[in-house]
């Protein structure tokens, strides 16, 4: 049933199963740390998991704020995480 | 933009949400479902999104209901989130593919509930996250929170995320729920002999646990990048923390904790629905005739969490009992359907008694506010500690209104979902008036953040 | 227990928004022991969803003086208090067309004349100040000399010197009705008891002619519904205020303001003209409209069609205190001791130390160094008499 893609996360090419929520891949891939904060540089990842907290933003396709909780994985969709 | 025009808006797909879309749906009324999911179900018929089948026999129940909804004719909008409701009814969701704008006669509400999280030193830590979180990465990833992973808080919620993490082969190292377990629960179970199944599941699910502490609570993550220990400490059945019999738990690569659910208010809440506080239904919830689900306001109903913590159970027939009654109010032949929703409604109210019940046996503890330490950050989007929160108190203002002015405290993305019970908390201990009058942050246009060129596209033809 | 109930004070100020709280310090500061009550949170109502622009630009050319001695009371302030995030970063009104040129142009004859210096820019040198200004604009006028502030520590900040002063500040005390002992003011009554007082200060906004009724004094106040919308906090992308007014007709002709706050969120409105300006209760809490939402977010994508990405995050809705001319009613009204500084007309952030001074000036019995006579709260009786 499920399709393996390949995504693009910081320039490096990623295989991942469409249709599953970002976060949950970058969780694994990102050793849980997704974005670090603007004032305090302070590293941040997923935390409510549903869309409602804000916490796991990363840059999708140039997009910035996305949730990647919330955000079906594409195939060819590039991932930019914000680190300070 | 799609432009729907409909009877029935239900949002929502949950228990709830399916239940009543179905009821109207039967009645021949024309419903739309509109739901933020990657798939229908909500959080407890959650459906696996590359269209696996259920690994559960919930998941299967989650399934068939939605089959059965789809079958009486529901149209579905799945990974629409609504981000603007006006006075006279009409709702703007925003898609991957396109904004969608809905006229419907009537709205149902039953958006659900979110996780209650508490700041405590560490909570910020990647790798420190909701029970909910954790089942979600589970259930809609396949990916375990970690690979040592503590579950903490309080509420039988823990024991399924539990039974979700040993499925994946990745049971959690320690349970630490704050209620000590004694003779009130026992004794609350007895009397609802109709749930025994489900608790003797949920316990033996939860033998895989090695460590399982009750009357213990989670002091502080700690951690550099990542939580890699957990300090905890005994909590009374009073709620005070014995700090001085402190213990650590290291490592670990994930935490999750929780303390319950609070009702998802913001569309009911920007509807101008009446909601009212109470500790034991999650906090501020709308407030619903039970027998109908109609709220404060004309057209439209809500039902399931939004209308206080209850469960799955009571979210089905109050989703029904609000299906129902929308269409008696749209003109559908509802005659016959009387004794019906006279049985659905004396179900409801004795369901509702086993989870207010429960509501109140794992209230969080009184010293949960006593957590965050000075330099702790509450509002999470702004950063804001609550030494910044208590320094507004102290200078003159009050409430969750005015602390969010005066410090940033909820102005962030996430508008006070997450840190407004805790600050309300905090305003209740610093300047001593009750959570309820601390309030809560009301949700305004847009619900969420939702690009301008989507906002310009569903308000171009925009008459008042 | 919270302070307040059963208290005595010389002066008890009504209202804890942005003028409320200046006439508080003005007084405070005058060795006075005052008393602040206020119904919700401070700087919670009008004054907290302001774009507080510090400025005189194309206001009201008989108020300058007020508005000019007012912009260097702010400076002042914010050069001796805590950071309130003021910040002198000028203020741009674009024109759209060739025909809005000599409007602006009278304008900026005016304030030339007053000692100021506007000038007129062509789009590119707009765009040397506001390089994202990429839209297809006439011209625009620039007041250099124009400030913002955050409304919300600009409010705190002036209670926070008030309470330095000796002043008391009571949240979530609604003032029910005002005391009168002998035909003269006594105090105000509140839910939780009176305070009694010789003077009492309304600064209740929109809410101060439901007040000053239980005195038995009319206030032609009406309250206008002012919107607001605020994008995510996104890097510094718009540097100084950019607006456009319809200087003839005041607000409800049509108005522009578009600003970045210190937190990175862009606020903007824009009110076309004949467009939304309801009156209603001010203790409603409506929604924006759709159609301000849209006329907000197209001028602003008109101006910066770069934005278009950027994530509207929310909107509010407020009632501003309106009169009859637009501007405040400020000074004694009615019986001995009872003072109104309200009917802000939507400008009065940067109005309000001029408010604050000229209640200060009458409770000490001192002349003030600009006109008072244009905001006496009598102003209206006296016209209808004559
Ligand atoms: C979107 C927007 C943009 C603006 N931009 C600018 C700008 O750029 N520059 C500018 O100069 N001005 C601007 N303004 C206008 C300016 O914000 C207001 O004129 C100013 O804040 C009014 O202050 P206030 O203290 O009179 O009113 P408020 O802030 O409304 O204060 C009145 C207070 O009195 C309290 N109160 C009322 N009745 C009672 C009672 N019975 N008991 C106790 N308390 C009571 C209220 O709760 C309230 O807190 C803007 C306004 C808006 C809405």
């Amino acid at each position: 049933m499920s399709t393996l893609v390949t995504i693009d996360l910081d320039g490096r090419a990623v295989e991942a199963e469409a249709g599953r929520p970002l976060g949950a891949l970058l969780h694994r891939e990102l050793n849980a740390v997704l974005r670090h904060t603007a004032k305090d540089g302070a590293p941040r990842g997923v935390f409510c998991g549903m869309g409602v907290c804000f916490d796991c933003l990363v840059r999708v396709d140039g997009r910035e704020g996305v949730r990647a909780c919330v955000t079906p994985i594409r195939a060819g969709m590039r991932v930019e995480t914000v680190r300070s | 933009m799609r432009r729907i025009d409909t009877d029935l808006l239900v949002v929502g797909g949950g228990p709830a949400g399916l239940e009543a879309a179905r009821a109207a749906a039967e009645a021949g009324i024309a419903v739309d479902l509109v739901d933020a999911g990657f798939r229908p179900g909500g959080q407890y018929w959650m459906q696996d999104p590359t269209g696996a089948p259920p690994l559960s026999a919930q998941g299967s129940k989650g399934a068939a209901a939605i089959a059965k909804a789809q079958a009486t004719g529901v149209a579905f909008h799945s990974g629409a989130e609504v981000f603007a409701a006006f006075p006279d009814r009409r709702v703007l969701a925003n898609a991957a593919d396109g904004p969608i704008e809905f006229t419907p006669r009537a709205i149902i509400v039953a958006t659900g509930a979110h996780d209650r999280a508490m700041p405590f030193p560490g909570w910020t830590l990647p790798g420190v996250m909701t029970p909910g979180a954790g089942q979600r990465l589970a259930k809609l990833g396949g990916t375990s929170a970690g690979e040592r992973v503590v579950l903490a808080g309080s509420g039988p919620f823990l024991m399924a995320v539990a039974e979700t993490l040993v499925k994946l082969g990745k049971p959690p190292v320690a349970l630490i729920e704050a209620r000590p377990t004694d003779s009130a629960i026992i004794a609350h179970l007895a009397r609802h002999p109709g749930r025994w199944r489900e608790a003797a599941r949920l316990l033996a699910g939860a033998r895989a646990i090695p460590e399982r502490r009750s009357g213990w609570i989670v002091t502080e993550a700690i951690g550099s990048e990542r939580v890699t220990a957990v300090r905890i400490a005994p909590v009374d059945r009073s709620g005070r923390i014995d700090r001085a019999r402190s213990e650590t738990i290291g490592g670990i690569d994930a935490l999750l904790v929780g303390w319950g659910f609070r009702p998802m208010i913001e569309l009911t809440a920007l509807l101008r629905c009446r909601h009212e506080h109470d500790p034991a239904l999650g906090g501020w919830h709308c407030v619903t005739d039970r027998a109908s689900g109609r709220t404060s306001v004309e057209g439209v109903y809500a039902a399931g969490e939004v209308t206080g913590i209850a469960g799955a159970v009571p979210a089905r027939l109050s989703g029904r009992l609000a299906g129902l009654s929308a269409a008696a109010d749209l003109g559908a032949d509802t005659a016959g359907d009387e004794g019906e929703r006279a049985s659905l409604a004396e179900q409801l109210a004795r369901a509702r008694a086993f989870s207010d019940g429960l509501g109140r046996l794992y209230a969080p503890p009184a010293d949960l506010v006593t957590l965050a330490r000075d330099d702790t950050v509450v509002c999470r989007c702004e950063e804001i500690t609550r030494a910044d929160i208590a320094a507004a108190f102290a200078d003159g203002t009050d409430a969750v209104a005015g602390a969010k002015i005066w410090t940033r405290a909820g102005m962030g993305r996430c508008q006070g979902r997450i840190c407004g019970a805790a600050v309300a908390a905090i305003a209740a201990a610093e300047t001593g008036i009750t959570p309820r009058e601390a309030g809560f942050n009301p949700p305004r246009i847009p619900l969420r953040p939702v690009p301008l060129s989507v906002v310009l596209e569903t308000t171009r033809d925009g008459q008042e | 227990m919270k302070p307040g109930a059963g208290m005595k004070a010389d002066a008890v100020v009504v209202g804890a928004g942005v003028v409320g709280a200046a006439v508080a310090r003005a007084l405070a500061v005058s060795g006075r022991r005052v008393v602040i009550v206020e119904q919700g949170v401070p700087g919670g109502a009008v004054s907290g969803a302001s774009l507080a622009c510090i400025g005189t630009h194309m206001m009201d050319e008989d108020e300058l003086p007020l508005l000019k001695w007012c912009c260097d009371e702010w400076a002042a302030f914010a050069s001796v208090a805590p950071d309130f995030e003021y910040s002198r970063c000028g203020q741009l009104r674009f024109l759209k067309q060739e025909s809005e040129r000599r409007s602006a142009d009278e304008w900026i004859g005016i304030e030339t004349a007053a000692g100021l210096s506007p000038t007129l820019l062509d789009p590119d040198a707009v765009r040397r100040i506001e390089p994202e200004l990429t839209g297809p604009i006439h011209a625009a006028t620039w007041s250099p000399n124009s400030a913002v502030v955050n409304p919300f520590l600009a409010v705190r900040r002036l209670l926070e010197a008030a309470q330095a002063a000796g002043a008391t500040l009571v949240s979530r005390r609604p003032v029910t009705a005002l005391r009168l002992a002998g035909g003269r003011i006594a105090g105000v009554e509140t839910a939780e008891g009176p305070i009694e007082a010789g003077i009492v200060v309304l600064a209740g906004g929109p809410w101060t002619a439901k007040l000053a009724a239980t005195a038995g004094v009319d206030l032609p106040i009406v309250p206008r519904k002012a919107q607001c919308l605020a994008t995510v906090s996104v890097p510094p992308s718009i540097r100084t205020v950019v607006g456009a007014c319809k200087a003839e007709g005041g607000v409800d002709a049509g108005y522009t303001q578009i600003q970045q706050a210190m937190s990175g969120q862009i606020l903007f409105n824009t009110v076309l003209e004949g467009g939304v300006t309801a009156a209603g209760s001010p203790d409603d809490i409506p929604e924006v409209d759709r159609a301000f939402i849209r006329d907000s977010v197209a001028t602003l994508l008109f101006l910066f069609p770069a934005f278009v990405q950027i994530d509207l995050l929310r909107s509010w809705v407020r009632y501003e205190a309106v009169t009859p001319d637009d501007r405040f009613l400020t000074g004694p009204a009615g019986p001995d001791g009872l003072f109104i500084a309200a009917g802000d007309g939507g400008t009065g952030f940067v109005r309000s130390l001029g408010m604050a001074r000229i209640i200060a000036d009458f409770v000490g019995g001192r002349e003030s160094p600009f006109r008072r006579d244009l905001y006496d709260p009598a102003r209206f009786d006296m016209k209808a008499a004559a």
